[in-house]
């Protein structure tokens, strides 16, 4: 017996989707009937994402180019993950920076932010210059293991502005999956922060991100050697659900309306190395 | 007093009404409880009787059981196991241990000293009682009512002194053991099997009250709470093993606690969780709240989440639920009934947060940071306990690693100068040409926090390598003079 699915998709053209062809064509076998359910439950996730997406303000970066590309900005209920680059200390530093700086943008995320780690690294001054303010902080140091299950406990409770990972590994996709039910149940960012990128093992993060530290401009003289430009970040969007991947350079500035900035992609490059040979002919 | 009337309470049970109890000319005239009133009127026309207020009598009671807690720590009212009415009780037990050598410091008979001080204090109230002091409740309850005053050992008592009720000390009788010495020497098998537990109802369990009252086996007693204090108490007939027993048990006595704080209008802030198991041992969680909360489930779910930390044993036959500290709750309106949900007019949502948090296993630290005017980068923040408000920070001006590293990492350093910025460093094994450099930012030690930070400095620079990476790096001493620091170079923090 064929059997017609409406499924209510959230970008529901006046044309039928081509799925929804292909379903009606199906027999109502024990195998299809799973295969229908999925689709109908990815569905209606979709829908229940975009309908919180219209409510809810994005999770914005504040620069232009990276929120067109992200289609507004981040989804603030869902789970990103953010993950140091390859070659890159644990410390996290630089995500930290972004994170941090993200909270302070998004202003419309009130209430503290939990962060929930395994070393007690992190340093509230620090968070400070980048326009966060520490006393939205509560951190909850606690074993690796735990910390997928506290942050879905936190996700639970009402008050929170977002909720904050960081890991040794990946949890994996069943554990990302719940960790991202419960980020679209509450409606609020569960931003997952991983030690090593290098594990590119399955998750359902809606994005994940990898960010590392860009070289600064070269000094121009021995004199701009003594001081420091602002911080520059390098960010890849590995992974984004319904969108492109994508690499950026930041820089971070100390100002708090506008502290991110794409730093100019041509400009301040450091120079070409200058091939051997040359250096043989002069001698 | 001749003039009195010959008094006697009666009661109904069934269709016949029944002497509860008489007063002590009654009694001399031969007139005892479980007597017929029409009998007693046969006998003696012109009898006053009352009806019988078994709650009256357990208020009067209650009211002396409070009275006594002035004497010692535990008081529990003895139920009449033998009577008709298993609610009314008609004694008191009084937990002395421990405090006869406060009436009578440095006396042999100082526990007879503690018993007359108290018989002495009770007649002066008008109240005519006998007291005994021993080992077990058991015991004392035997010795009360059926010994000489002054007698200490219970076993030539008659067996009726068990709290047995008429039935089995009647049977008891006719076998020939009419004393509790009698019983007791018994052996124990055939006694078992005449008036073993399984055989008989529980009131007849003649071996138990028997042990009771030798200390073999421990008797638990409803304790009365002291006066003002939230606790609530769970006696279950089948001792508890399994996890969703003692959930639900706890789910139950939480849900009594928070109705009795909603009635005051508090809030627990403190917990403790006693479970009494049936081996004679009992166990004690004890938790703290960040807000004074009054929420059954909530409470309830504190102690069930580490519900598997317990260890039931051969299973729990008691739990009690103690509010150790309360205060007085803020009013808040339900979210339902509030226009707007803003963060400010629902402070609960984090609290319970830190409440569930903090009672989760695998935690080792809940915190909120707060900065402190201090410009040595280990003391600039105070970690505080989560549940405390923290006021909003003073923005900075210096710039300050996101990641410190504390203690401070001491890597190998190479600079120009000795008061220069290194051109490079290693750390954990690994090279970092340094690009280009910010610094020195001197920051001297706190001479009124440490005698060793009085001439200590440390030179602070911001560095950047040849991959981009910031680090925070100082140097030991100020480079000119030796005793500000060894110059050794330390990092301190990653930007």
């Amino acid at each position: 017996m064929p059997v017609a699915v409406s499924a209510p998709f959230d970008n529901a053209k006046p044309a039928a989707p081509p799925s929804q062809k292909l379903i009606s064509s199906l027999e109502t076998t024990p195998q299809n009937i799973d295969f229908i359910r999925k689709i109908t439950l990815l569905s209606e996730d979709r829908a229940f994402c975009a309908r919180r997406s219209a409510s809810i303000d994005l999770l914005i970066f504040g620069i232009p180019v990276i929120d067109a590309h992200l289609g507004g900005g981040l989804s603030p209920c869902a789970l990103h993950e953010f993950a140091a680059r390859p070659g890159d200390s644990e410390h996290l530093a630089c995500t930290t920076r972004l994170l941090v700086t993200l909270l302070a943008i998004n202003r419309h995320l009130r209430g503290p932010v939990l962060w929930a780690c395994s070393r007690a690294d992190l340093y509230p001054p620090g968070l400070a210059i980048a326009g966060f303010d520490p006393a939205r902080l509560i951190v909850a140091e606690m074993a690796d293991a735990h910390i997928p299950a506290v942050m879905e406990e936190a996700l639970r409770h009402r008050g929170l502005a977002a909720v904050i990972g960081e890991t040794r590994r990946n949890p994996g996709l069943t554990l990302s999956r719940r960790l991202h039910l419960a980020a679209q149940t509450a409606g609020r960012p569960a931003l997952l922060l991983r030690r090593f990128g290098t594990d590119d093992t399955p998750s359902a993060a809606t994005t994940r991100w990898r960010i590392g530290p860009a070289v600064s401009p070269p000094p121009s003289d021995r004199l701009a050697a003594l001081w420091l430009d602002p911080p520059r970040l390098h960010l890849d969007l590995i992974r984004c659900r319904g969108g492109m991947p994508a690499s950026w350079t930041l820089t971070c500035h100390d100002d708090i309306p506008h502290p991110l900035s794409v730093a100019a992609p041509l400009a301040d490059r450091p120079p070409a190395p200058r091939p051997a040979t040359q250096f043989r002919r002069l001698a | 007093m001749p003039d009195r009337p010959v008094l006697i309470t009666a009661h109904r049970i069934g269709s016949r009404r029944l002497i509860a109890a008489t007063c002590p000319r009654a009694a001399a005239l031969g007139l005892h409880p479980g007597l017929s009133v029409t009998e007693a009127q046969a006998r003696h026309p012109g009898l006053a009787i009352t009806e019988a207020d078994p709650e009256a009598d357990r208020h009067a009671l209650l009211g002396l059981a409070r009275w006594c807690l002035g004497l010692t720590p535990g008081v529990a009212l003895t139920p009449v196991e033998n009577g008709s009415n298993d609610a009314c009780a008609d004694g008191l037990w009084l937990d002395a241990s421990g405090c006869a050598p406060l009436y009578a410091p440095d006396q042999p008979a100082a526990e007879d000293r503690l018993r007359r001080t108290l018989l002495a204090r009770l007649a002066r109230l008008g109240i005519a009682a006998r007291a005994a002091i021993a080992d077990t409740p058991g015991a004392a309850h035997a010795l009360a009512r059926h010994g000489a005053p002054g007698q200490t050992d219970p076993l030539p008592l008659p067996v009726a002194a068990l709290r047995l009720d008429a039935t089995t000390c009647d049977r008891l009788d006719r076998l020939g053991l009419s004393r509790i010495g009698d019983l007791a020497t018994l052996p124990r098998a055939p006694l078992e099997r005449r008036f073993g537990r399984n055989r008989l109802a529980a009131g007849r369990t003649v071996l138990l009250r028997l042990d009771q009252l030798l200390g073999r086996v421990r008797e638990p007693l409803p304790w009365l709470p002291p006066p003002g204090r939230i606790a609530a108490r769970l006696h279950v007939f089948d001792p508890l093993v399994t996890a969703e027993g003692l959930a639900r048990a706890i789910d139950a006595l939480a849900t009594d606690i928070a109705t009795r704080l909603r009635a005051a209008g508090e809030g627990a802030l403190g917990l403790e969780l006693r479970l009494e198991r049936c081996d004679n041992t009992t166990q004690t969680r004890r938790l703290g709240l960040a807000a004074p909360n009054a929420d059954a489930a909530h409470l309830a779910k504190l102690f069930t989440t580490r519900l598997d930390e317990l260890d039931p044993g051969e299973g729990v036959e008691t739990l009690c639920l103690t509010v150790c500290r309360r205060a007085r709750r803020a009013a808040h309106q339900h979210a339902v009934l509030m226009a707007d949900t803003s963060q400010e007019a629902h402070p609960d949502p984090i609290c319970d947060l830190i409440d569930t948090l903090s009672h989760r296993p695998g935690l080792h630290a809940l915190w909120r940071p707060r900065l402190r005017e201090s410009d040595v980068p280990e003391r600039a923040f105070q970690r505080l306990p989560a549940h405390m408000p923290i006021p909003a920070s003073p923005a900075r001006a210096w710039p300050r690693p996101t990641r410190l590293i504390d203690p401070p990492c001491p890597v190998q350093a190479i600079a120009e100068l000795p008061d220069a910025a290194p051109a490079q460093f290693v750390w954990q094994g690994r090279r970092h040409r340094i690009r280009c450099a910010d610094g020195p930012e001197r920051i001297a030690g706190e001479w009124w926090q440490r005698d060793g930070e009085r001439r200590a400095v440390r030179d602070y620079f911001r560095v950047e390598d040849t991959d981009g990476h910031r680090f925070w790096l100082f140097r030991r001493g100020d480079g000119q003079l030796c005793e500000t620091g060894d110059l050794r170079w330390f990092l301190h923090g990653i930007f």
